[in-house]
């Protein structure tokens, strides 16, 4: 390139028709020369497991109206402490058009009611202290982060976005606006990492979000720094749970280092399901096939051992079922129909051992035995939700 | 929510298993367990009371 066309062209920028190959050579840059217009990361990006609202091993898209469970894996519910009432939650398939998305969760108000001081209404998420380390919470290396997110409601307003630390005593509420009901709209928020405060970068609760739909006066605060104490909420933000028939739809979350919010990050099924189970995992076998293998443990029991697919969080303390006791067998050389629902005995991250229970089975302690499904509806599901 | 003593287990490291809700059966460090343990403690089955009493079942503080 010659100086003189290098002249020419500063008006217009240098354009791809000005750099032959080679000419631009590392030895000629110095450090810092060239540098990326923004700050974010290539490869896997989202800090956020199950943004896009698909795997849902709990309730399979049944409707959800209890508190503090999960509405799908790593999602859960508030609808606590105020006075609206028949409040459900759901995974959808209403999804904005052309992102890719197969399914959203939607919070739909029964009948409204006053939030008042206490009240908890929302949608909840959290991130474990190894995946949010990155962001270096709680030091001067605080890093920026990007919040990105597709929201659809029928109440226009601004809304509130909760984030908190395990000790629930720092805080950060950001805010966005919705500004078209019954719309999808993508909403961005970038912040900093809190630089005070005690932040677990471990097993334990990284960072706590909370898609505020109704956080009474005492949980909320302005919008747009880091506080000390326990904020969800935003004073003066929507309260859709006070609104009778209200509906919100979210979608697409994602949490990425930098300032800038890249296209929703979309993963397989299988690594999104694996690193929900992670958390949470059921094994739900055709009937007639076994959960597992193990021994005959005393006259009314067994014990028998399950492997999970991945490394749990933490340790199990205890099996879910169907609660019908008929859904399950115990196995030697004949299969007889327990007595009770299989029973926890112990977990560890990796793997759990059960008691397939049949009231006097008659069978010899030691004997191999299996545990084994009697029902399409049968499961086995074990929690290390945060 | 309700609980009962279904089985006991005496292997090493092993501690009471307990039966509740129809859905989920447990042992004492449980959460939800160890909340309606607090919330019941002065009105609880007779089973998991005698398990409170002969130590091999503790309510824990709450977090």
């Amino acid at each position: 390139m010659t100086r003189s066309r290098d002249i020419a062209n500063l008006g217009d920028g240098v354009t791809a028709a000005d750099i032959t190959d080679a000419t631009i050579t590392a030895a000629k840059m110095a450090d810092g020369a060239v540098e990326g217009a923004f700050t974010t990361q290539i490869g896997r990006r989202n800090l956020i497991i199950n943004g896009e609202m698909r795997i849902d091993q709990y309730n399979n898209g049944a409707s959800i109206s209890t508190h503090g469970v999960k509405v799908v894996d790593r999602w859960g519910t508030a609808l606590t402490n105020g006075s609206a009432s028949g409040i459900t939650v759901q995974r959808s398939t209403t999804v904005p058009t052309g992102q890719g998305f197969v399914n959203s969760v939607v919070y739909t108000v029964g009948t409204g009611g006053s939030v008042g001081t206490g009240g908890s209404y929302g949608i909840q998420h959290r991130v474990e202290g190894y995946s949010v380390a990155p962001l270096h919470f709680g030091s001067a290396e605080a890093k920026q982060f990007t919040m990105s997110f597709w929201v659809r409601s029928s109440i226009t307003g601004n809304y509130g976005i909760g984030l908190r630390n395990s000790a629930k005593d720092r805080s950060y509420v950001g805010e966005y606006t919705i500004s078209s009901a019954n719309t999808w709209e993508k909403k961005t928020i970038t912040i900093t990492a809190d630089t005070s405060g005690t932040w677990v970068e471990d097993n334990g609760i990284g960072l706590d979000i909370f898609f505020d739909l109704g956080v009474g006066s005492t949980n909320s605060t302005t919008s747009g720094s880091w506080q000390a104490g326990n904020y969800l909420g935003l004073t003066g933000g929507v309260k859709l749970a006070e609104t009778t028939g209200a509906t919100f739809y979210l979608t697409g979350v994602q949490i990425e280092v930098g300032s800038v919010a890249t296209p929703f990050e979309h993963i397989s099924y299988g690594e999104s399901l694996a690193l929900c189970q992670r958390y949470y995992y059921k094994q739900h076998p055709p009937s007639g096939h076994f959960f597992g293998v193990g021994n005959i443990d005393g006259s009314n029991g067994s014990q028998i051992r399950l492997f999970f697919p991945v490394e749990m969080r933490t340790s199990p303390t205890s099996v879910e079922t169907t609660g019908t006791a008929g859904n399950y067998q115990l196995r030697v050389n004949g299969n007889l129909t327990c007595t009770s629902v299989p029973s926890f005995i112990n977990a560890s991250p990796w793997d759990s051992t059960i008691s397939f229970n049949k009231t006097s089975h008659g069978l010899t302690n030691g004997y191999c035995g299996f545990g084994r499904s009697a029902g399409s509806e049968a499961y086995l599901a074990w929690s290390a939700e945060l | 929510m309700s609980y009962s003593i279904v089985n006991t287990h005496t292997d090493e490291g092993v501690t009471t298993v307990i039966y509740g809700d129809g859905k989920r059966s447990c042992i004492g460090i449980d959460k939800e367990f160890q909340q309606w343990l607090r919330d019941n403690a002065d009105n609880l089955p007779a089973d998991i009371q005698a398990k409170v009493e002969d130590g091999t079942l503790t309510i824990e503080d709450a977090d």
